[in-house]
């Protein structure tokens, strides 16, 4: 499986220019998409899941022309948008079966299993009769992801799939995406939890502005903020400083006053050391460093 | 390649959310609610239920369906519109929206839903229905119409309503603004468009005309196909538009295009089928203008006798084909080198011979026209026509306008098709009107009344049809097998013919064949008359001798043939011509199960009895059903058929109807013709004036309370503006024609007898009669023949009698009533004075009711009583001349009625209680009349009175109609110059009413207004002679209205009085009323003229102004 995309531009009536040039290329395995909100994340998305019509560039699906050929690339895909809130009046076990005919399972005895199997699998299988409407967010959200992944899609395509999940359904979520992406398919994965990319992606973008801002692995990210990151330990009044001056990533008060985490080239005259970067240190410099809007002391 | 799993996917899922929403859920139970009880109360209940709705199996799905439909309109809309709304509100569509489906699939996966959620609510709709139709004991059960309602009434309904409210969604993306345009949509078609351009915006079906009859279906399929097809057209069309607009990227680039072309095509079949349908009425309205231009301009041409009329008819399929061999001669003094024939132009003529050499005449349209055919005069000729075909309806009643040819012929909620021609694989109906068989001279034409001239003819026909079929005609019938062969023994104007599945009762009652012809799955009276099978030869025997008694006529005919026909058969009510087609030679077309005919419902009516308690308690169940019987052989004798009540803007609008099935036609009409070139309407009036039915219109006194005028009463003030003759012309005057010439015809007569002696005349009438059995003569031979016995030329005064604009006016004394003692016997005496004030004669008829018992109505229950009679006398005035009557009565009377007949008296009858008669021992008594001098006079010397008609009384002149009722009404205020009196909507400006309470010289009306502020004023300006004291008198009437009566709705009148410069009001108790003059006090007036006023402030509902009156003291 692979999706090529060329010059993909979005421009809305508005004049808005919600994507910009952007030029990837999406292999198998799981695909993070990044990027802060009006970067074009959503954009992207809808255009990729055939809501949205692109104002020019070129996409291509395993082969398949985004434009020309909907009914091919529909019937790869599987969707989990960032609002998935409210249903008609169909019960999760009717909604779940609802998607599962439209992706394609028209005998009925298999639907059923799958349905059944695939609700097992997102923990609703105790709240199948129930209306969708009346289950909890994170149940509609379980449900959204049951959605998406039912009859296999070659392309999955989740935007923000973790919101409003406990840390122990994110964590089992992530497990299924992973064991999922090791077969022949695509999963792309938009959030603004680094944590979920880092944990289970292979290949990650980042959109900044509507223009593709870094492409690569997530350690690939990493790396490139080796050496930025620092662990200062700082009094009150300097705390006051930091934050004005740098990128604050974390900051916790201990008796001799603040242990602060910050990405910076440098932290001339504060008491400080470097760290090892990780992923949501990586994002940060990357988008502070980009967006220019810090210097260096 | 389309998906049936999407599709049924999406409408799968789709049904399961409709069936979920509230409104589709409310509404449903609304509908199903109301049509349980809707079907109980019309086929369970024991109230007998209503015969309209139950007597034709395939009414029951056709009311459910039709009442279904509004409702199904409604939510299919609100439905439809939602499915968009909920596609841009649900954030979960778009996961929906990105499976692989086209927007095709989308689309009729989504309607297919709404539409099998509306199939479930017209099944459970039709499940209802049918077990009610179950259950009910004399309800058959017309299995296939359940599936055909459906399918020509709610699908495409539901396909053009949901494929319009997706559409316009889809275009202007908001639902409440779609729900209110579509709202407003619905509201137009049926309360503005429905009836309108052949029923082209009817998209519900409620005015196309869908009933099924038992008989032959739908008998205008066609016109339903078509109709019915369009709507679903354009419905397609609208779903297919709306693939188009629905925003969801399609599967392919160009796949949204290409619906534009389905969408297109179904546009294009639904205007085709538009255009048919509007053509099709179109094309006939042409048709009928070509055939009256083609009869006027050979109207003519003279006119051979037919001699005999010898049919072979061949019935196959949809046509006949016939033989019609006719012998004709010229009955005129001059050869004829030119004549012509008429035969309905859907008859396709393959040979003419004349004199056994065939022919070629000119044939155009209807008409076939003979140029080199000579008949020498006093000879005969003898011409064969062979033709095939099927008549064209277009051709019936020509002399009916089209406005009136496409009204509705409704019947409660539903429709019912008007067929006057019928041939049909299994069933075939055809009348003289239809033309089937050569007819000589021209039909109806705009130049000439000749057209409704009869021919007496002997018709022998002979008939073949398929096996299992039974023909049937006049005259003795002979044959079976599929052949019939019918010979008649005299002349007659006109022949029918009827085939078709029927059972047939015989039966010779009193000398004469009684036949029924019905319906082979129609005998739902036998088993319930099984008790008193043998009792209603009797009853019939006694109905028809108490009607030949009544109007003084024998039956003329044989046989008495009573044939079931289609319910959709119909006829016109017509100016000239006095008989209906439901009235054949010795035949009556029965509507099927007597569906419009109240009294056919035998069983129904026995529970109604008994409900109202006009039936005795103790009667027995066979006495109960001899009455229902009776009842029912009433309908053949009564002139008048149940009036049409509607309201408008709180004022009812009364239309008299003419009793289609009145059998007076056999005895009159089809036996009986009296020709005059002069006055084409002669033979109307002796139809009326035998009939003796303006004495009838009496009984229609309740119409004159509701709307302020009966026809009559228009009639006669018609009469004082236009001529006999200039009536019969004035197509707006249609509707009152009919009572125009039962006054006119009454007159006549009136006058001839007061010549002859009534005696005398009627005996001269019966032998007259009795010579021209079954023959047609002239007025002038009727003339000569008054001349020759009583010396007495009227054609002179049939010129005036025709042409005069003047009519007598009558002052109508006090009644009075005492018991006297005549020899041994207790008699009463009845006296009044009356003057004819104008200067043309007239006739009074005094009525007087004897016994106990309710007041006159239809049906031996209906009112009446069997121990009411009542007793008529005619009394004559000439102009200006004042008699003094007193009548001798032998029973007790209850009430007198002076009906003025053709006369300036408004109301036409006034009819008085005669209650508590004492004996007056002094009185000598006397019937009779005396001419005297002294005039009846409404003021005495001192008064002076100024009523609501004279020209020195004013109303304040306002808007009767609210803003809202102006913006939303577009119908007009009734412009009659007399409206009914109505307390609960009454007018909010000052209206005229009449009756016979009121105070007047011929008109006796007041004016009265819904009760208000006291700023709409009635004002009396009265002349007095000289300055003085005088007392004030106003006329005040108690308007008695059921309970609705003023003594039980306190409220009072305030009057000002304008004496020596100041206003004095006088405040009346209206409890403390009597009817008549009720004094207001006396004041002193100066000057040459009193005004009093009356305003609306009052607590009574309504305020009446009537006439003030001032003695001088």
């Amino acid at each position: 499986m692979k999706i090529t995309i060329e010059n993909l531009n979005k421009v809305y009536p508005n004049g808005n220019h919600a994507l910009k040039d952007v030029n990837l290329e999406i292999n198998n395995g799981m695909f993070g998409l990044l990027g802060p909100n009006g970067a074009g994340k959503s954009s992207l998305m809808r255009i990729l899941v055939t809501l949205m019509q692109p104002s020019s560039g070129i996409v291509k699906m395993n082969g398949y022309d985004l434009t020309k050929d909907r009914e091919q690339i529909r019937s790869m895909l599987g969707y989990l948008p960032q609002d998935f809130r409210f249903f008609s009046h169909l019960k999760t076990y009717e909604f779940l079966d609802y998607a599962a005919r439209l992706a394609g399972m028209k005998n009925s005895k298999e639907r059923k299993l799958a349905v059944d199997k695939m609700l097992e699998e997102v923990g609703l299988f105790e709240a199948r009769d129930r209306k969708a409407n009346n289950l909890s967010g994170g149940m509609k959200r379980r449900l959204g992801i049951a959605q998406a992944l039912i009859n296999n899609p070659k392309i999955i395509i989740v935007d923000e799939p973790t919101t409003g999940l406990d840390p122990e359904e994110r964590i089992r979520f992530r497990n299924l995406l992973s064991t999922i992406s090791t077969q022949d398919v695509i999963i792309i994965l938009s959030t603004h939890i680094v944590g979920d990319i880092s944990s289970s992606c292979t290949d990650m973008a980042l959109l900044n502005q509507g223009g593709l801002a870094f492409t690569g692995s997530p350690d690939e990210l990493v790396v490139r903020a080796e050496g930025k990151v620092w662990l200062i330990q700082a009094t009150e009044a300097e705390y006051l400083e930091i934050n004005e001056k740098y990128p604050v990533i974390s900051n916790v008060p201990n008796s001799e006053g603040w242990e602060i985490q910050v990405v910076a080239d440098s932290i001339n005259g504060y008491n400080g050391h470097n760290i090892a970067p990780n992923l949501e240190h990586a994002y940060v410099y990357f988008m502070e460093s980009n967006l220019n809007q810090w210097t260096s002391v | 390649m389309i998906s049936v799993h999407n599709i049924s996917s999406i409408a799968k899922y789709e049904i399961t959310t409709l069936l979920r929403s509230w409104f589709f859920r409310i509404f449903a139970l609304i509908a199903i609610a109301f049509l349980f009880f809707f079907n109980m109360v019309v086929m369970v209940l024991e109230n007998g239920g209503n015969w309209t709705l139950k007597a034709i199996p395939s009414i029951v799905p056709y009311m459910n369906l039709l009442m279904l439909n509004t409702v199904q309109a409604i939510i299919a809309i609100f439905l439809a519109s939602d499915f968009l709304k909920r596609d841009k509100k649900l954030d979960t569509t778009d996961v929906i929206y990105i499976r692989s489906m086209s927007n095709g699939e989308y689309v009729a996966g989504k309607t297919i839903g709404n539409l099998v959620v509306f199939i479930i609510l017209n099944l459970i709709v039709l499940s209802e229905a049918l077990i009610f139709n179950l259950i009910s004991a004399d309800v058959a059960v017309n299995w296939l119409a359940y599936v055909e309602y459906f399918l020509i009434i709610s699908l495409p309904t539901l396909i053009f309503i949901l494929g319009l409210s997706f559409f316009v969604m889809s275009v202007l993306k908001n639902q409440a603004i779609t729900f209110i345009l579509m709202l407003g949509y619905v509201a137009i078609t049926i309360f503005y468009l429905n009836t309108k351009y052949y029923f082209l915006f009817d998209y519900m079906a409620y005015s196309l005309p869908l009933l099924n009859s038992d008989f032959m279906g739908f008998g205008n399929l066609h016109t339903i196909i078509v109709h019915r097809g369009m709507y679903a057209c354009f419905g397609m069309a609208f779903i297919f538009l709306t693939v188009s607009l629905l925003k969801r990227l399609p599967q392919s680039p160009f796949s949204n295009k290409v619906t534009l072309f389905p969408a297109l095509l179904f546009f294009v079949a639904g205007i085709w089928l538009g255009k048919m349908h509007v053509s099709a009425f179109v094309k006939t309205q042409e048709l009928r203008e070509n055939m009256r231009t083609v009869n006027d301009a050979n109207m003519t041409a003279p006119r051979v006798k037919v001699e005999s009329c010898k049919i072979d008819l061949k019935h196959v399929g949809n046509t006949i084909e016939v033989t019609a061999k006719l012998k004709v001669s010229n009955p005129l003094s001059e050869a004829i080198n030119h004549f012509v024939f008429s035969l309905n132009p859907g008859l396709k003529i393959s040979k003419i011979t004349f004199n056994g050499h065939e022919i070629s005449p000119k044939r155009e349209l209807q008409l076939i026209e003979f140029s080199d055919s000579k008949i020498e005069s006093g000879e005969s000729a003898e011409l064969e026509f062979t033709y095939s075909g099927s008549p064209d309806e277009a051709q019936c009643f020509l002399d009916v306008d089209d406005k009136t040819m496409e009204t509705s012929n409704k019947v409660n909620m539903y429709k019912i098709d008007k067929r006057s021609a019928i041939v049909s694989p299994d069933f075939v109906l055809l009348t003289r009107e239809s033309n089937w068989y050569p007819v000589a001279g021209t039909g109806f034409g705009k130049q000439s009344k000749q057209w409704i001239q009869k021919q007496f003819s002997n018709f022998d026909i002979t008939v073949t049809t398929k096996p299992g079929l039974t023909a049937i005609s006049q005259g003795k019938p002979d044959g079976k097998d599929g052949t019939f062969h019918f010979t008649n023994s005299h002349n007659l104007s006109q022949i029918s013919l009827v085939i078709g599945e029927y059972t047939q009762l015989f039966k010779v009652i009193d000398g004469l064949d009684f036949n029924l012809y019905i319906h082979k799955n129609h005998d739902y009276f036998s088993k319930f008359l099984e008790p008193i099978k043998d009792t209603i030869p009797d009853l019939i025997k006694t109905a028809l001798k108490d009607y030949e008694r009544k109007i003084d006529m024998y039956y003329p005919f044989d046989r008495f043939t009573v044939i079931e026909v289609p319910a959709q058969f119909y006829s016109y009510p017509r100016t000239l011509i006095g008989e209906r087609e439901q009235i054949q030679p010795e035949t009556i077309l029965f509507p099927e199960k007597g569906l419009l005919v109240e009294e056919a419902d035998f069983a129904g009516n026995i529970k109604r009895m008994e409900r109202w308690g006009r039936g005795d308690d103790t009667s027995t169940p066979e006495e109960k059903k001899i009455n229902a019987v009776n009842n029912f052989l009433s309908v053949f004798t009564q002139a008048a058929a149940r009036a049409d009540i509607s309201q408008s803007q709180g004022q009812f609008q009364v239309t008299e109807k003419a009793n289609p099935l009145y059998f007076y036609p056999l005895f009159y009409n089809y036996a009986y013709f009296i020709q005059s070139n002069q006055w084409p309407v002669t033979d109307r009036i002796f139809e009326a004036y035998l009939k003796k039915s303006t004495a009838e219109s009496g009984a229609m006194g309740w119409m004159q309370s509701m709307q302020g005028m009966t026809e009559n009463e228009q009639a006669n003030l018609a009469l004082l503006d236009f001529s006999f003759a200039e009536l019969l012309n004035d197509p707006e005057k249609i509707q009152i024609i009919d009572n125009v010439i039962q006054l006119k015809g009454q007159t006549l007569f009136s006058i001839i007898k007061r010549k002859t002696g009534d005696d005398a005349f009627d005996d001269f009438m019966f032998k007259f009669l009795k010579s021209i059995r079954f023959n047609s003569t002239t007025i002038e031979d009727f003339n000569n023949r008054i001349e020759q016995q009583f010396n007495t030329d009227l054609l002179p005064y049939m010129e005036k009698w025709f042409s005069s604009k003047e009519l007598p006016g009558y002052l109508i004394g006090s009644v009075k009533a005492v018991n006297v003692l005549d020899g041994d016997r207790l008699k009463a005496m009845v006296k009044f004075k009356i003057t004819n004030s104008e200067k043309t004669e007239g006739i009074v008829l005094v009525q007087f009711r004897l016994g106990e018992g309710g007041g006159p109505g239809r049906g031996r229950f209906g009112g009446g009583g069997a121990n009411s009679e009542t007793v008529d006398k005619l009394l004559h005035l000439e102009g200006g001349q004042t008699k003094e009557v007193s009548y001798l009565l032998d029973g007790t009377p209850r009430n007198i009625t002076i009906n003025t007949l053709t006369s300036r008296n408004i109301p036409a009858e006034l009819r008085l209680p005669l209650d508590n008669i004492e004996q007056d021992i002094k009185a000598v008594p006397f019937e009779g009349e005396k001419i005297v001098d002294t005039p009846v006079r409404i003021a005495e010397d001192g008064e002076f009175i100024c009523d609501n008609e004279d020209s020195t009384f004013h109303v304040t002149v306002s808007e009767d109609r609210s803003l809202l009722q102006k913006l939303l009404l577009n119908e007009e205020q009734t412009k009659d110059k007399y409206i009914g009196y109505n307390t609960w909507r009454a007018p909010r400006t000052w209206r005229a009413t009449t009756n016979s309470g009121f105070f007047g010289k011929f008109i006796r009306s007041a004016h009265y207004v819904k009760s208000g502020d006291g700023s709409k004023k009635a004002s009396w300006n009265i002349p007095i002679k000289g300055d003085g004291t005088y007392e004030v008198y106003t006329y005040l009437t108690k308007m008695r209205r059921g309970r609705r009566d003023n003594q039980d709705n306190p409220g009072e009148y305030t009057y000002t009085i304008n004496h020596n410069g100041e206003k004095e009001n006088v405040v009346i108790d209206l409890k403390t009323i009597d009817d008549g003059w009720n004094s207001l006090g006396s004041f002193y007036f100066s000057g040459d003229t009193v005004k009093i006023e009356l305003g609306n402030k009052s607590a009574a509902q309504t305020v009446v102004a009537d006439a003030i009156k001032l003695v001088k003291q």
